[in-house]
């Protein structure tokens, strides 16, 4: 087992500053990263197997599902708060995993690789969107959001949550998404009713309609069953 | 998340003047290595809301939301003074908002509130159960950094050494510090006299002083573009320092008040050097 390094706060602003500032992108067109060593004193406490490699992305798949079950599995030591650490993840998108980056988040023809840079493969603030866009904290974080230890299949949530690039985004963009029971009931719904699943549409409506629910309602404090019912009533409303 | 701004399909108490009376609350925080513990004590005076929580049909609620961590969470509130939250430490990180309110702990199809507003004619109400019956605002803190550490001002501030052999000190900002940018003469001076505790208070007013009062003036400015650092933890720390601190008028009196009046601490140091 290989314990993760993280780089320092200064040498993230140095990084981050030669993006958004010196807009100097030829770095992230490289084949390897030239990074400083830049590490603070102490131990991360994380680790993750020498060996370990992620599923390359391909053409006929990005693998985000397998990959962020078996970077979970395989990274040890990581609790929410390290979790929410952008030093640990700028070192390893930058150095431990950058090609899967390049691979997965590549730059080369974008006009303006600003913004994608500083989504993917940094982690300016502590908010929700900012840790479902790094490349590799959204890895993490969807199974950490969604395992469940109680069913016969501890990751069939997260299969739901991936199963649509919008179903990620809608449900974990919200502070809908940061409550588990609404969390649960939300993915378990969307298991059990198919149609509301596939279609694009019907997804963001049931988002929107939890949202304007969950404003005069106190969700997080009903029981999953409760909420379940009220996303029967809204599967109601959107399918009559 | 604000609650403060929406308009509800009943009278709520604590939003605008939908209901007569008073529903507010007092929040400590305290931290160890393992966790952290909210101390809420609560102030309720309305007469239909109070009978509600005592017979059990409406119930006090405090949600506690971190987005560092993602974790959105309902605690209810059992005793309306000696009730403490505790949350395992790991758990958060950073800024961390708590709100509090009273929801209806079970369906009310006939809810009516003496003291709404005549607005709403005196209505009854079908309410269900999780509906908000009052809200009692939002309070602020951030996780894992003691009240120590956020006082000491060395959580949001940096001194480094800067590009020039000598010259003034200026301050950049970025998304985690304040930095405080030295010569390099004046940094190994700093560097020699940082380490003789007789010599911290000396710096305290001589470099953090300055320093800080210039990043109170920056946040204040509407064009000195501090806008864009308003998600940066330094810029939340220091803004909610200097709206709560309650001693002084002048940002000049406030910061000297958050950074515990400095210059008498460096004069205290000057005579102890005497003494030495």
């Amino acid at each position: 087992m290989q314990e993760i390094k993280v780089f320092t706060y200064d040498y993230l602003v140095e990084l981050q500053r030669n993006i958004e500032i010196q807009e100097e992108y030829s770095a992230y067109l490289s084949d390897s990263f030239e990074y400083k060593e830049n590490y603070p004193k102490g131990k991360t406490g994380v680790f993750i197997s020498q060996d370990f490699t992620f599923k390359m992305p391909d053409a006929n798949s990005s693998y985000d599902l397998e990959n962020s079950i078996l970077l979970y599995e395989n990274i040890i030591g990581l609790n929410p708060t390290i979790a929410s650490d952008s030093r640990l993840w700028t070192y390893l998108t930058h150095v431990r995993f950058w090609d899967y980056m390049k691979k997965r988040w590549p730059i080369d023809n974008l006009e303006d690789p600003k913004g994608r840079i500083m989504d993917r493969y940094h982690l300016k603030y502590l908010k929700l969107e900012s840790l479902t866009r790094n490349g590799i904290a959204r890895l993490w974080w969807y199974v950490h959001l969604t395992v469940d230890e109680n069913r016969k299949d501890k990751y069939e949530l997260t299969k739901i949550l991936l199963s649509r690039a919008e179903i990620a985004v809608g449900l974990l963009e919200r502070a809908l998404g940061s409550n588990r029971n609404i969390r649960i009931a939300i993915l378990e719904f969307l298991l059990k009713n198919d149609t509301i699943r596939k279609s694009e549409n019907q997804t963001r409506t049931l988002y929107r309609q939890m949202n304007l629910l969950g404003g005069v309602k106190n969700l997080p404090f009903l029981k999953p069953s409760e909420i379940q019912e009220y996303l029967v009533k809204i599967k109601n409303s959107i399918l009559n | 998340m604000k609650y403060n701004n929406r308009l509800y399909p009943h009278p709520v108490l604590g939003i605008l003047d939908d209901v007569e009376g008073e529903f507010s609350c007092t929040l400590s925080v305290e931290s160890n290595r393992e966790f952290i513990i909210l101390k809420p004590t609560f102030n309720i005076s309305n007469f239909d809301i109070e009978l509600l929580i005592k017979e059990g049909k409406a119930i006090i609620c405090s949600h506690i939301y971190c987005r560092g961590t993602l974790f959105r969470k309902n605690w209810i509130i059992k005793d309306l003074v000696s009730d403490e939250i505790k949350i395992i430490s790991d758990d958060l990180n950073g800024e961390t908002e708590v709100d509090f309110f009273i929801c209806a702990g079970i369906n009310l199809p006939n809810y009516r509130n003496a003291g709404a507003n005549s607005i709403f004619n005196n209505q009854e109400f079908d309410i269900e159960k999780g509906d908000i019956l009052a809200y009692g605002g939002k309070g602020k803190f951030f996780a894992n950094k003691s009240p120590e550490e956020l006082k000491a001002v060395s959580s949001i501030m940096r001194i480094k050494k800067g590009n020039k052999k000598n010259g003034p000190f200026f301050n950049e900002y970025d998304d985690k510090f304040i930095v405080v940018h030295l010569s390099e003469t004046d940094y190994e001076s700093y560097q020699d006299l940082k380490s003789n505790k007789n010599f911290i208070n000396i710096l305290h007013t001589s470099i953090v002083l300055p320093s800080l009062l210039e990043a109170a003036f920056f946040i204040d400015s509407e064009e000195s573009g501090a806008e864009v650092f308003k998600e940066s933890e330094w810029y939340k720390i220091l803004n909610k320092s200097l709206v709560e601190i309650k001693k002084g008028n002048s940002f000049l009196e406030k910061i000297q008040y958050i950074l515990d009046l400095p210059l008498n601490r460096e004069f205290l140091s000057i005579d102890n050097l005497e003494f030495d």
